[in-house]
């Protein structure tokens, strides 16, 4: 596979440098994770009474591995946690975040953040290319600004349109690229001045000038582009930064506008390119940002707590961006390990708890093939649709993606899975054979055939689908089903189905 | 889609709309859109051009309306429906990519990144459907996996609640809506999963645990309701499904009538292959004839059931075919001049908007815009077009945004 940003016109990524290197010696993560639960308890006036009380270590647990890897523990590691007595986290994160799974969970996730707003069609046939970039860069530990000044900088003909879906128009490209790197939404300045914040057009216009010559090797889209530049042409506009006012001349190549655009978004000094990282990322781990949605903060927007924010995204331009710092420290953090509250509850003040949220479409998959005991399995169509797999037309993860699955940036608040999410698990096919199938060791099937003990079996249900053990009202209702249930393994069978169609199994603790 | 007060909450509407859609439920006004998805030849369907030299070999067929002809595909259509059907062949975008003309034909706006719009089903879904209902409010029959474009178009902003329920396979009950085990033993389960996130409620799930099991509910609500046979055309005399033709379009569209009888407000029949940059006119022959026969008959079907006056009928695809015929006698991507129809629901049949230039090739008369016929349509509804919806961010956007409504196709 050709690294789709390893342009011929565009090799401009050896400008940077390729991997983290710390200017100085950085505070150890504790003692940041220390200073920001602090910062936080001080900003936002939360006395200890406010807080939510600590997870506890099996539902941490979940959290933990869901966030990291984008499954949940198997029923064997829940099982060692459980026999340990405690979960140490300090000691378990360096573990989780340098698995290979962190790198293809995170990048699932950027490649989802960045073609959430492109048209499906599109961003389909790319979609290898663009994962396997991201794969190797998170594995190879690069900082957050190389990786973002590689997507900016990528050849357009090569497999990298996933990035700028549409860049037939200029302003496209320059809203994804403020929205994806700096978090901010200029899309509205390209019509008229923007109506709530200071942007104006003619500053969208000079900064989608660094766009305008994007060359693409495509008659379709091309031929609309000249459509679309006998309209609105930024010939002769000078390429301009918004945030820093900072220019190029007019008659600069696409590579030099590029390269250019792309030092001054994704550079540690930009204080925006930090804080956009890092809101995002503690909207993923603590399920709430210091702004209403990752992709809409900037200078005109209020920050909840900006000087907790700023402890984060100065440590992170310290480190050179380097993403796996920031994750340890907000995992290291208390706030991220209070438990979790629904995110409809009013009553829980902003940093308070954790917030539950739904599972992203690419976590549900995951967690629900450990589930069913299916991942090394290759066969597993047939899931959502049977008709719609025999087709083989979308591959089982983008079906059930397309079914669960919201873009990354949507206020998770809005995010509601409502009757075809339900109906497809409930009358699903494939659930039905895995409960009910003993051959597949790894399956709950199996589990229902082996363990003879009631207790033990449910017991090693509840770790298999939830990561914890049953409670005594769990063992209560359990026990009612062995008595209206025809028999046992129906019984089980019925329990291990109400978990997987459970809310509990479908979100993130 | 969702009943009880939990649904409500679900849902999140504003109580403006939701008084209105009280109103206008009781009108009891329905819509269904035939999407032709790929962009259907305007010549070899509703403007042929025989004789000329784009016209290709597509001769043209006099309907009953003086003066007035449609394609040799639309037989049926020409003979038994032009008095109700107001054809506008004067449709006119700048929007000659699948995705972005969709996006257009179906929302009314031009796609943005930072918007996911709602489609006009969506719209009509939220103001007319009915929370008590056990049926979706909004229903998309017909294959659209080779259609990521149009299957990519559903709820926008308003979310999951008002996006459609697919049905891949118009005719026989969706597949997952099929209980897998006895009635009994899913009741069963059901008592038990209502139970079983008790828990994970407790432990501060509270309003999360409680709307998904809402959700639950109202998915096992409409998995066992009867109404559910809507789906099923088994159920109709044979003489009805033949009527209708055994396409799955035409299925479709059986179906589409019976889920209107059923409660539902917007149900969208796609029929796909229109994209046809080869062998335009052999492909054009084969869909009209499914649509000819699935169209026509749905017409005549709501005529004698009285449904006709409160059900509006939209024809349209994403855009039109090329005057040039190339050497695959395929025809290019045309957004500069193409049509669409409308009936029923007070248009006005027997019409035609606008017209093309003798080669097909650009609009010579009433230029009409996708705004145009969306605006007409939810006009046609009792829906406010300039109705304002707030965004996630606030962002305060109307049901359409530009467009007149077309003079003199409303009754």
């Amino acid at each position: 596979m050709r690294n789709p940003f390893a342009g011929r016109a565009l090799a401009l990524c050896c400008l940077f440098p390729a991997c983290v290197s710390y200017a100085g010696e950085l505070p150890p993560a504790a003692e940041v994770a220390r200073r920001f639960d602090a910062s936080l308890r001080q900003e936002l006036d939360l006395a200890p009474d406010d807080l939510a009380p600590p997870a506890d270590d099996a539902m941490l647990m979940r959290r933990l591995w869901l966030d990291t890897l984008g499954y949940p523990p198997s029923r064997e590691e829940a099982e060692a946690m459980n026999a340990a007595g405690n979960l140490d986290v300090a000691a378990v994160v360096p573990g989780l975040l340098g698995r290979r799974d962190f790198s293809e969970n995170w990048a699932r996730y950027w490649l989802e953040t960045l073609r959430e707003r492109a048209p499906l069609a599109r961003s389909l046939p790319y979609d290898k290319a663009a994962l396997d970039f991201f794969k190797r860069e998170l594995e190879a530990r690069r900082s957050w600004a190389t990786i973002a000044r590689s997507v900016i900088t990528a050849d357009m003909n090569d497999r990298s349109r996933f990035v700028m879906h549409d860049v037939a128009r200029p302003g496209v490209a320059a809203t994804e690229v403020s929205r994806i790197f700096l978090g901010i939404s200029i899309e509205c300045a390209e019509c008229h001045d923007h109506p709530t914040d200071s942007w104006k057009q003619e500053q969208f216009r000079e900064f989608a000038a660094y766009f305008d010559r994007t060359y693409i090797d495509d008659y379709a889209i091309a031929k609309r582009r000249e459509e679309v530049d006998s309209e609105q042409s930024l010939e002769g506009v000078t390429p301009r930064f918004f945030l820093d006012g900072s220019s190029i001349g007019p008659n600069r190549s696409d590579g030099y506008r590029r390269a250019d655009i792309s030092r001054r978004v994704a550079s540690p000094s930009n204080p925006w390119f930090a804080r956009a990282f890092v809101n995002r990322i503690c909207g993923e781990l603590l399920g709430q940002g210091f702004y209403g949605l990752p992709d809409d903060i900037g200078p005109g927007r209020d920050c909840l707590a900006p000087k907790s924010l700023e402890i984060l995204a100065e440590d992170f331009a310290a480190s050179e961006c380097d993403i796996r710092r920031l994750f340890e420290i907000v995992l290291l953090t208390e706030t991220y390990r209070l438990a979790g509250r629904s995110l409809a509850d009013d009553a829980a003040r902003p940093f308070a708890c954790n917030r539950i949220q739904p599972l992203r479409g690419d976590q549900f998959f995951e967690s629900m093939i450990r589930a069913l005991g299916m991942h090394d399995a290759a066969d597993i169509e047939g899931w959502v649709d049977d008709r719609m797999s025999k087709k083989k037309q979308l591959p089982p993860r983008a079906i059930v993606n397309n079914v669960f699955g919201f873009g990354p940036s949507e206020a998770r608040e809005d995010v509601r899975r409502g009757i075809p999410q339900a109906i497809a698990l409930m009358n699903s096919g494939l659930i039905e054979y895995a409960i009910n199938d003993p051959a597949n060791a790894k399956g709950p099937g199996s589990l229902i055939r082996r363990i003879g003990d009631d207790r033990e079996l449910l017991d090693a249900i509840y770790l298999h689908m939830l990561s914890r053990r049953a409670t005594h009202e769990e063992r209560l209702l359990a026990t009612e089903q062995l008595f209206v249930a025809p028999t046992r393994a129906e019984a089980f069978a019925d329990v291990t189905w109400a978990l997987i169609n459970s809310a509990e199994f479908s979100h993130r603790p | 889609m969702v009943g009880g007060a939990g649904a409500a909450s679900l849902i999140g509407w504003q109580s403006d709309v939701s008084l209105r859609a009280d109103e206008l439920r009781k009108s009891g006004k329905a819509c269904i859109l035939l999407w032709m998805d790929g962009g259907p030849s305007h010549f070899e369907t509703f403007d042929p051009k025989p004789g000329t030299r784009t016209g290709g070999p597509t001769q043209a067929w006099l309907t009953t309306i003086p003066g007035v002809q449609y394609s040799q595909n639309l037989p049926a259509l020409a003979a038994k429906a032009a008095d109700k059907l107001c054809v506008i062949r004067s449709m006119t975008s700048k929007e000659g990519d699948h995705y972005r003309a969709t996006y257009l034909s179906q929302t009314g706006y031009l796609p943005t990144p930072a918007i996911k719009h709602p489609a006009f089903g969506a719209h009509v879904a939220m103001q007319l459907g009915s929370l008590d209902s056990e049926l979706p409010s909004f229903v998309s029959l017909g294959d659209l996996e080779r259609s990521p474009a149009a299957k990519s178009i559903g709820g926008g902003f308003f979310g999951a609640n008002v996006a459609p329920f697919y049905v891949a396979a118009p005719g026989m009950p969706p597949d997952n809506v099929a209980i897998r085990t006895s009635e009994e033993r899913f009741r069963r389960r059901m008592s038990l999963l209502s139970r079983v996130d008790r828990e994970f409620e407790e432990n501060g799930a509270g309003p999360t645990a409680v709307i998904h099991r809402d959700v639950c509910t109202a998915a096992a609500r409409m998995a066992l309701s009867p109404t559910m046979s809507a789906f099923d055309v088994s159920q109709e005399p044979m003489t009805t499904r033949a009527a209708y033709g055994q396409s799955e379009f035409g299925q479709g569209c059986l179906v589409a009538r019976r889920l209107l009888e059923a409660g539902v407000p917007f149900v969208q029949v796609t029929l796909p292959g229109w994209d046809t940059h080869n062998k335009c006119f052999e492909t054009c022959q084969k869909l009209g004839g499914q649509l000819d026969h699935g169209f026509s008959a749905l017409l005549s079907d709501l005529e004698q059931r009285g449904m006709l006056d409160s059900t509006l009928v939209i024809w349209m695809g994403e855009f039109g075919r090329t005057p040039e015929i190339t050497r695959a006698t395929g025809r290019g991507h045309h957004p500069d001049a193409y049509s669409a129809a409308m009936a029923g629901c007070g248009v006005k049949g027997g019409q035609i908007i606008g017209a093309t230039c003798p080669l097909g090739a650009e609009v010579v008369d009433r230029p009409v815009s996708v705004p145009d016929v969306l605006r007409t349509a939810a006009t046609a509804l009792g829906l406010d077009p300039d109705l304002e919806h707030e965004t996630s961010v606030g962002r305060p956007i109307v049901t359409l945004d530009g467009g007149t409504v077309l003079d003199g196709v409303l009754g």
